[in-house]
């Protein structure tokens, strides 16, 4: 659940630097894999057909059903798709995409001009363009001056990478399919629907007419849903199924000693124990600040994510370029430190431990890690309960800023630092947990000084180096650790496994051995 | 003969304790039919210290009545007075206040105790129901009663299944007592028991009546039994009253043929005279029908607006309702 | 007070003898002693030299040992320490649930089939509405209103229950209402409530406590079905409901994790079960409430 809502809200942009090293290389000779059936299992739910509709439940099925009009590989490379060449504007204001010639949609219509100024339009609506309506927001307005071209203006010069990461979420949807496309997929991907039995799975199968030469491999691709992540892992073991897609980090740990593939993408998330600065005992920054030390991160990593990840005191994967591991060291675990800073908070023990811990009762390893924290917050004479909440009222609170503290996941930490602020707690406008004005003044100075650093490579870490102080001074989210998210657990039969920068299932170069 | 008002007969009796009027009972017919009159404008008085009998066969409507006068039992019309107060229409809680003054003493002694409290619990509870006595005073109120009824107040702690039939109904009045009623139901309160035990019961409530000054509701179908304690006797068949008058009156000259019938049906100590009885034909038993029909006097009760009810000598009237047909 | 004293002690005496009775019975010992062995733990955990709560990170999932005979939860914690508390979550949890729809099922029964008249079909249909709602749903249903805590949980599954009672209780003064001793009370002057509570209450009491033994395992049941469900009493409060869900996720590392609280959870539901149908058995033999008429 919390990658879900996570996920609704992180996803927008691309990978500028490389990506977090991949568990295994890239398929070196798909076109020796054999065909057949893919059985995958997956652990959620489909929510609908929408390509826009871009969280981690409709993961498995947007990149078989649906070509985007660029893709970017594992290491943020752009690469054509749908479009086969884009011409960006010298005073970035415009692009010019040049659409791919033969292709069709799943119903025999062939793909023109009309389908993407449709998707653009569903993608500016408010109302209907979900995940991508906020990436929009640089557009102004769009046109088509034939069948194979499309040019879309924006509203001020935008950087190139941001151009890039529109053209990237684009995923052309059929003109007169787009109303229904909650139903019944409309794209031009390498596969197509075939059944779908809900809260059991779905059956696609190969598009004979994909325009990707002897892809897909796979005649046919099957979804089953587990609502147990035990039960996924048996159905593995058993050969029940090939894959399983966005299964729990322990099991794959687990698998992955057993002898199976475990493939985890470049799109990790970082947990984050975020502070509502504004209410009770937290707006005390001493306090807070208690709390860079009160997070056991190896512990939590290791009970949580079955140690797969790495413990961090900052927001950023290794590969950002505001990493800094000795953050990681000067905030670790240290109970004695917490308790010198609780102590100069000034506040009473009764006032310390006035609030609740919201908890996500979804996600188990929510559970488990808030357990830990409260743990380590007793040693320190702060006895707090856990308000463990389910599903929807638990996103409402999240999102909402209804919670004293609590555990999310941020996501975008692979890319450039200033991408941070898509995640509701970094928020530096309209914080919906912080609300306006901003009580962190320092961070959103940082966050600007950040974004305006054009100068030289002196000036940029000066800013990297300033953000990372103010964030550990303000302490209003507390990193912990990252952790894989969308993770592939393969039997060794199949190979060909594709990684997509957001973690979404490839299917199309998987075959078996 | 005239026919008289049923009240006029009492009118000479000192100011009557009881004083019911018209009172009918019906029960709901199951499924089809007419509505049972269990009871049926049954009228009379009783007055302080008195008893009245009341007898007719099983069914006739006698229990009903005791219940209803006590109001356990829901009356469909008519009017009960006691000590002058209207209990039909009474609220439930002024109704629980009258309940000191009345009390029932039920046919099967060893159904009528809870099996689950001590003798001294069972005495205990009309007590604190009506806050009659101090609590410091309970236990030596309960031993008075005890002491009344000619039980060992040392039995106190006990649970009745270890008395035997005779002691429970004892109990079963003394609890009846603890109140200090005017006035109490009996109804057969001795039928359950053997011979002996009978008339020791029957001993018991006369000198209780008269050492209390008690009335009595006295429902038997045992006539012999009525005629030791009743000063006077009604006679029940099929709802309704049909003969009233004092003891010797309805037992020495009997004015209704139901009476006779029932008289009749006493069986004698004689054992000769028994068999004979039994083996002579039962009389022509096809009464009139309770309602319409001529009146065997000859009076027109429904022009003339009077009960169907004749005075055969003072204090001792008759209904011309089921006589046997002809 | 001498009243209720009485009704009191009428009360006991009838519970007394039951349980006398039953603990004649072979089959039944053995479910007593574990229920006992149960209660014990949940009632002295504490005098115990065992810690439910305090996490040992580095010694997470361990196999049962001399030093954690149940061996050790994802947290580290000691899972037999787990259990016993555990006992006192589940057993306050049927405690609680079975105080509460005895508490408004059984004067709802005993009203209904008292008074007989509109307040019988307004009583009963506002029961069978409850009774149509699945226990689990309702439930859960409430849990969200009411927010996860033990008390919901309990409230929850206590409201569940309130049919049964109802219905048992209303069965009973309909049988009961119309014996002699109870035209006695009333003829005294007994009121409704007093006759109700102090005089058919009593002999009605076996039924009722067979009851309050099967809902007490449904309750036991139901309450791990909610933590297993993820909304029963909240951690780290220890749940044997709540150690199945997380422990199923380690069936392959620790295996016992799942299995150990499963397993005393199974026995107890058994152990009450057990006695629930030897009490049904022996009362039906005994003509059910009605009492007997000894001494005659
Ligand atoms: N609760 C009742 N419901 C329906 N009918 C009843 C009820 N009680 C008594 N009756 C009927 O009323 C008539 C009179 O009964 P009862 O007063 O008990 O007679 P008795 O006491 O003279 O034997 C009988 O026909 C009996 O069946
Ligand atoms: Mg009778
Ligand atoms: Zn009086
Ligand atoms: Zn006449």
């Amino acid at each position: 659940m919390t990658t879900v809502s996570r996920r609704q809200f992180c996803i927008g942009g691309i990978a500028l630097a490389a990506a977090a090293p991949l568990a295994m290389s890239l398929p070196a000779a798909a076109q020796q894999l054999k065909g057949g059936t893919l059985r995958v299992a997956v652990l959620s739910e489909l929510a609908n057909y929408d390509p826009q509709q871009l969280s981690t439940v409709n993961f498995h099925v947007i990149k078989n059903l649906y070509d985007s009009l660029i893709e970017y590989t594992p290491e943020g490379k752009p690469e054509p798709s749908l479009a086969t060449e884009w011409t960006i504007a010298p005073d970035k204001t415009s692009v010019s995409v040049k659409l791919r010639d033969g292709v069709a949609f799943h119903s025999g219509t062939p793909f023109k001009a009309d389908s993407v100024l449709a998707t653009l339009q569903k993608g500016a609506d408010p109302k209907r363009g979900k995940n991508v309506f906020s990436t929009m927001s640089i557009v102004k307005d769009w046109s088509a001056p034939d069948d194979r071209t499309v040019v879309i203006n924006f509203k001020a010069p935008v950087p190139e990478r941001q151009i890039l990461d529109l053209l990237q979420f684009l995923i052309p949807i059929e003109a007169k399919g787009i109303d229904t496309v909650e139903t019944v997929p409309a794209g031009t991907g390498p596969f197509t629907l075939v059944s779908r039995a809900v809260g059991q799975g779905l059956r696609l199968k190969a598009n004979p007419n994909y325009w990707r030469e002897k892809q897909p491999i796979v005649q046919d691709l099957v979804f089953t849903v587990f609502s147990e992540d035990a039960a996924a892992s048996a159905a593995l073991e058993s050969g029940a199924v090939d894959i399983i897609y966005n299964g729990s980090s322990r099991s794959a740990a687990r698998l992955k000693s057993a002898g199976y593939q475990v493939f985890s993408g470049p799109g990790k998330l970082v947990q984050v124990f975020r502070i509502n600065s504004t209410r009770g005992p937290f707006r005390n920054k001493s306090y807070r600040q208690a709390f860079n030390h009160l997070m056991d991160r190896a512990g939590i990593l290791r009970v949580g994510y079955a140690g797969m990840g790495e413990v961090v005191a900052q927001p950023w994967a290794p590969a950002s370029p505001a990493f800094d591991a000795s953050y990681t060291k000067a905030y670790a675990y240290d109970l004695d430190k917490a308790k010198a800073l609780l102590a100069a908070s000034g506040l009473s023990a009764a006032e310390m431990k006035d609030w609740k811990m919201l908890v996500n009762g979804s996600d188990e390893a929510s559970v488990q890690i808030s357990q830990i924290v409260q743990a380590s917050l007793g040693k320190v004479g702060i006895p707090i309960e856990l308000d463990i909440r389910q599903g929807a009222e638990f996103v409402s609170a999240l999102l909402g800023g209804d919670f004293a503290a609590v555990f999310g996941a941020v996501g975008n930490v692979q890319k450039f630092p200033s991408r941070v602020t898509t995640n509701s707690i970094y928020r530096t406008s309209q914080n919906p947990i912080l609300k306006d004005p901003h009580p962190h003044p320092t961070y959103v100075a940082a966050i600007a000084k950040v974004d305006g650093a054009s100068g030289g490579a002196a000036e940029v870490k000066a800013s990297y180096d300033n953000l990372n102080k103010v964030l550990v001074e303000e302490a209003f989210a507390i990193p912990t650790n990252s952790y894989e998210v969308g993770l592939i657990v393969a039997s060794d039969k199949v190979a060909g496994v594709t990684l997509e920068i957001d973690n979404l299932f490839v299917a199309r170069t998987i075959g078996f051995k | 003969m005239t026919a008289l008002d049923p009240a006029a007969i009492v009118e000479e009796l000192p100011r009557p304790l009881l004083q019911v009027r018209d009172l009918s009972v019906r029960f709901p017919a199951r499924g089809e039919g007419k509505a049972l009159k269990a009871v049926d404008r049954v009228s009379f008085d009783i007055g302080p210290g008195q008893t009245l009998g009341l007898v007719g066969q099983s069914g006739s409507g006698k229990s009903t009545t005791g219940r209803a006068i006590l109001q356990l039992q829901k009356a469909h019309s008519g009017s009960v007075r006691l000590l002058g107060e209207e209990l039909t229409t009474m609220s439930a809680t002024r109704l629980r206040q009258m309940r000191r003054h009345m009390q029932f003493v039920l046919q099967n002694p060893y159904s009528s105790l809870h099996p689950r409290m001590t003798i001294g619990q069972i005495l205990r509870e009309p007590l604190l129901v009506h806050r009659s006595v101090p609590p410091a005073r309970l236990q030596e109120r309960v031993a008075e009663l005890l002491d009344l009824v000619s039980l060992d107040p040392g039995m106190m702690q006990r649970y009745p299944h270890e008395f035997s039939g005779g002691q429970r109904q004892r109990v079963v009045i003394a609890r009846a007592l603890a109140v200090n009623p005017d006035f109490i139901v009996c109804d057969e309160p001795v039928s359950a028991l053997d011979v002996r035990t009978q008339a020791q019961i029957v001993t018991l409530l006369q000198s209780l009546q008269e050492r209390l000054g008690l009335s009595y509701l006295f429902i038997a179908h045992d006539l012999a039994i009525v005629r030791e304690v009743a000063h006077r006797v009604a006679v029940m068949f099929r709802g309704r009253i049909v003969e009233m008058g004092s003891a010797a009156q309805v037992y020495d000259s009997p004015a209704h043929p139901y009476t006779r019938v029932l008289l009749d049906a006493v069986p004698v100590p004689d054992p000769v005279r028994q068999r004979e009885r039994l083996r002579r034909a039962p009389p022509d038993l096809h009464f009139l029908e309770g309602d319409g029909g001529g009146c065997v006097h000859g009076t027109d009760h429904a022009s003339s607006n009077t009960a169907e009810w004749h005075e055969v000598a003072a204090g001792h009237g008759v209904s011309c309702r089921y006589w046997p047909s002809r | 007070m001498a009243a209720r004293r009485d009704a009191m002690s009428a009360m006991l005496g009838s519970t007394l003898q039951v349980l006398r009775r039953l603990s004649a019975r072979r089959s039944t010992s053995l479910s007593f002693a574990f229920l006992l062995l149960v209660a014990l733990a949940a009632v002295f955990a504490d005098v115990l030299p065992l810690d439910p709560l305090t996490q040992n990170l580095a010694d997470s999932l361990m196999p049962p040992s001399s030093s954690a005979w149940f061996g050790t939860d994802e947290l580290g914690r000691d899972i037999l320490a787990r259990v016993v508390y555990g006992a006192r979550t589940s057993l306050v949890t049927a405690f609680g649930a079975v105080v509460i729809a005895a508490l408004i099922g059984v004067p709802i029964g005993l009203v209904a089939g008292f008074f007989g008249d509109w307040r019988d079909s307004v009583l009963m249909r506002c029961i069978d509405v409850l009774l149509a709602l699945p226990n689990i749903l309702f439930a859960m249903a409430l849990i969200a209103v009411l927010g996860r805590s033990q008390a919901a949980a309990l409230v929850a599954v206590g409201i569940a229950g309130i049919p049964n009672f109802a219905r048992i209780a209303r069965a009973q003064v309909m049988a009961l209402r119309q014996l002699d001793f109870v035209t006695a009370v009333r003829s005294f002057g007994g009121g409704s409530s007093y006759i109700m509570f102090r005089t058919i209450l009593p002999n009605a009491l076996s039924p009722l406590v067979v009851q309050a033994i099967v809902l007490a395992s449904i309750a036991i049941l139901l309450e791990a079905a909610l933590a297993f469900l993820g909304v029963g009493v909240p951690p780290p409060t220890p749940s044997w409901g709540e150690m199945l869900r997380t422990g199923k996720s380690y069936l392959h590392e620790a295996p016992t994790y799942a299995v150990l609280p499963g397993l005393v959870l199974t026995l107890t539901i058994l152990s009450f079960d057990t006695i629930g149908r030897a009490l049904t058995a022996l009362l039906d033999r005994h003509d059910t409430g009605v009492p007997e008429r000894r001494g005659r």
